[in-house]
């Protein structure tokens, strides 16, 4: 059984950008099936369902829910000089990929993302963001054929980046957004579970989110709790009122978001709960931003939607970071109410 | 010589402009097998292999420094504010993983950027002054470690890509350093017609001060630069030269015209594939430019070797370019001055 770190660890390093998780699905998997109680299933969207059994049946039936997938690239178009051309898979912005390397394809190949040199840029080109369609992948491939002999179009690439801890208690990796959210769940499942609840890995939450409405169709649950990263405001240029949560304040509870209006009385349920357990929570205060019950409370005849996220700094991009404390606390709130939550 | 492996140990060590001290300890004790070496008041290394004679002395030089940051404040919250040491890019430099060098030890941190929740469609890249470091420490902190003009290391890797290529940060110009001790390892048991320095220099990234000063203490009769050039890319109509074409040799108005055409002739005569960079203006950008006019000047030429993506964490090069370079460097030592 793999601490919270090292799961971490492991499915920050593990690729699967959206739509492709089948590798970040199975090594959730093969930890999950050893924790007790646990009986996990993959549905037709790709979603990984867990049945965690516990001593009694709950009053309300429970889905917690966290998305596998990560941002990345799909590979387009080879050029004749053997360069790839690229779309971004989920929200990709210029300013994060310039100069950065990825790995691409099947084996993980070293990709370059390519830009001319600054001394060929004009200043125009300075002040305003390059566009993304502009920019293309260098495997070291000198002719077209060659490029196809090692990548096809509709391969995909990741970022090329490591996974490590940082300043006071921090950690830094690929994917954090929302593989912290994955291994915030895989600790709720570790333990002897009071009810029976559900926990469901998802697919294509940064495509519109299509795999958490098909879990919760599946499940068919009462309540479901989304799990995610919160982008954190606190960091140079952001005015404060654009400042959604800060990173160290512990879990972010919301109450809306651009896509949801939480179930208010477990939203103040959920607040107190964590009062009453020393839990440090957060208030989202911005409303911008979406996540997966914007779908999933709209499922079947309508789910209650709860969300609690991890603050997370520079998601879409390398790398993002997060505070270890401030996971912990989430995995801390996300156990109290399972039981909490069973009982309303 | 392993050509590769000399360039991997090379751009393995800390070396930003003004602090160049680890690569400079590094690189003189890879020349010290070839002549005399010393480090300089700014801090280059120079290397004397055959002692100045009356007639022809050839100085080679490349450039030791790389681009960094440098620590300009400390922010409320922790962060730090750094301002680029060298041409940094700013148009991608959001999200890069990052080593601060501070007083007592390194510590990794990531450079800030705005979620993208968070920007609007008409945003900019950052200003110079807007580079945010976050090395996830409060003020306090983040003060007992850093203190102002620490510099912050972009954090690369290296590795092969493709059919002979290798990428890393630092190959602008550690690669340019590589062909001298390539030059070098050709002529070391061959006795020279001339005086010859190399010189590892300083400072270029941010004015070439280091070439300049060294090439007044070394005062050669003539001078070959070493840099990286502009390797052909998909966004870069105006770049006329190619990746594994080998040499690029350089023509400009600050160049010396016959010294050029010499270096021409002699990898024709050495059949080292090679390729013309036409400047125009009267500068080259490089190294070349400060040495040309130092003392009581100094014939100049320029050969730069194929570079893509330069001045990021992704430079580029050919393995077999750097080697080519080499060789015309040496067969200029030993023919350049045959009329």
């Amino acid at each position: 059984m793999k601490t919270f770190l090292e799961n971490l660890e492991m499915l920050s390093m593990a690729v699967g950008t959206s739509g492709d998780e089948g590798a970040v699905r199975k090594l959730i998997y093969d930890e999950v099936i050893a924790y007790p109680g646990c009986i996990a299933k993959t549905d037709n969207a790709g979603n990984l369902v867990v049945s965690k059994k516990g001593a009694k049946e709950p009053k309300n039936k429970i889905m917690f829910t966290a998305n596998m997938d990560e941002i990345g690239f799909m590979i387009t178009h080879i050029d004749e000089k053997g360069f790839l051309k690229f779309s971004g898979i989920g929200s990709i912005d210029s300013r994060v990929i310039i100069g950065k390397r990825v790995l691409v394809g099947k084996n993980s190949l070293p990709g370059l993302l390519g830009s001319k040199a600054i001394h060929l840029v004009k200043k125009d080109e300075f002040d305003n963001p390059t566009k993304t369609s502009d920019l293309y992948i260098d495997i070291g491939a000198e002719s077209r054929e060659e490029a196809e002999k090692l990548v096809s179009p509709g391969e995909r690439a990741v970022f090329d980046s490591d996974f490590c801890e940082f300043g006071d208690g921090c950690v830094l990796g690929r994917a954090l957004d929302n593989r912290a959210g994955c291994a915030a769940l895989m600790e709720l499942l570790k333990e002897e579970a009071e009810y029976d609840f559900t926990v469901c890995f998802t697919v294509r939450g940064e495509i519109n989110g299509n795999g958490a409405p098909a879990a919760a169709f599946g499940v068919a649950p009462d309540i479901a709790v989304a799990v995610e990263t919160a982008a954190a405001g606190d960091t140079p240029g952001i005015p404060g009122e654009k400042a959604l949560c800060k990173q160290g304040k512990g879990p972010v509870l919301s109450f809306r978001d651009s896509g949801t209006l939480y179930d208010l009385e477990l939203y103040h349920f959920v607040t107190e709960l964590a009062e009453k357990e020393n839990i440090p929570t957060q208030i989202r205060t911005g409303i911008f931003g979406s996540g997966a019950a914007e779908a999933i409370h709209k499922a079947r005849g309508g789910i209650r939607p709860v969300s609690v996220s991890i603050p997370a700094r520079y998601v879409h991009g390398p790398y993002a970071s997060l505070k270890l404390s401030d996971a912990k606390s989430t995995v801390s709130l996300l156990k109290a109410m399972s039981k909490g939550l069973c009982e309303v | 010589m392993d050509t590769k492996e000399t360039l991997r140990i090379l751009c393995s060590v800390d070396g930003n402009s003004g602090d160049e001290k680890l690569a400079a300890k590094l690189a003189a004790d890879m020349l010290l097998k070839y002549g005399k070496v010393r480090i300089d008041n700014l801090g280059s290394v120079i290397c004397e292999v055959a002692p100045k004679k009356n007639g022809r002395h050839v100085m080679l030089d490349a450039h030791l420094d790389q681009i960094a940051l440098i620590v300009i404040g400390i922010e409320e919250n922790g962060f730090l504010r750094t301002y680029p040491c060298g041409g940094i890019d700013r148009r991608g430099i959001f999200g890069t993983k990052v080593r601060a060098i501070g007083k007592d030890g390194e510590y990794i941190g990531i450079v800030c950027c705005v979620p993208p929740q968070l920007q609007d469609k008409n945003d900019k890249n950052p200003e110079r002054d807007e580079i945010f470091i976050d090395l996830g420490f409060n003020k306090e902190e983040t003060e007992k470690r850093i203190r102002l003009g620490d510099r912050v290391m972009l954090c690369g890797k290296w590795s092969d890509i493709g059919d002979g290529y290798v990428t890393a940060p630092a190959l602008d110009d550690r690669a340019g350093c590589v062909t001298i001790i390539e030059a070098l390892e050709i002529l070391k048991d061959k006795e020279l017609p001339c005086g010859l320095t190399a010189v590892f220099s300083t400072r270029e990234e941010t004015g070439g001060q280091g070439a300049g000063a060294a090439a007044f203490s070394v005062a050669p009769t003539e001078a070959i630069e070493i840099d990286v050039g502009f390797g052909k890319t998909p966004d870069t109509a105006t770049v006329h030269t190619e990746m594994k074409k080998g040499p690029m040799i350089g023509f400009s108005a600050v160049l010396d015209t016959e010294l050029t055409r010499k270096l021409v002739e002699l990898a024709e005569k050495h059949e080292i594939p090679h390729q013309c960079e036409a400047m125009g203006g009267g500068s080259t950008g490089t190294n070349a430019d400060d040495i040309a006019v130092a003392g009581a000047g100094v014939r100049t030429g320029l050969v730069s070797i194929p570079q893509q993506y330069m001045h990021s964490i992704i430079e580029k090069v050919s393995v077999d370019d750097v080697k080519n370079v080499g060789r015309l460097l040496a067969a200029f030592v030993l023919e350049g001055g045959e009329k």
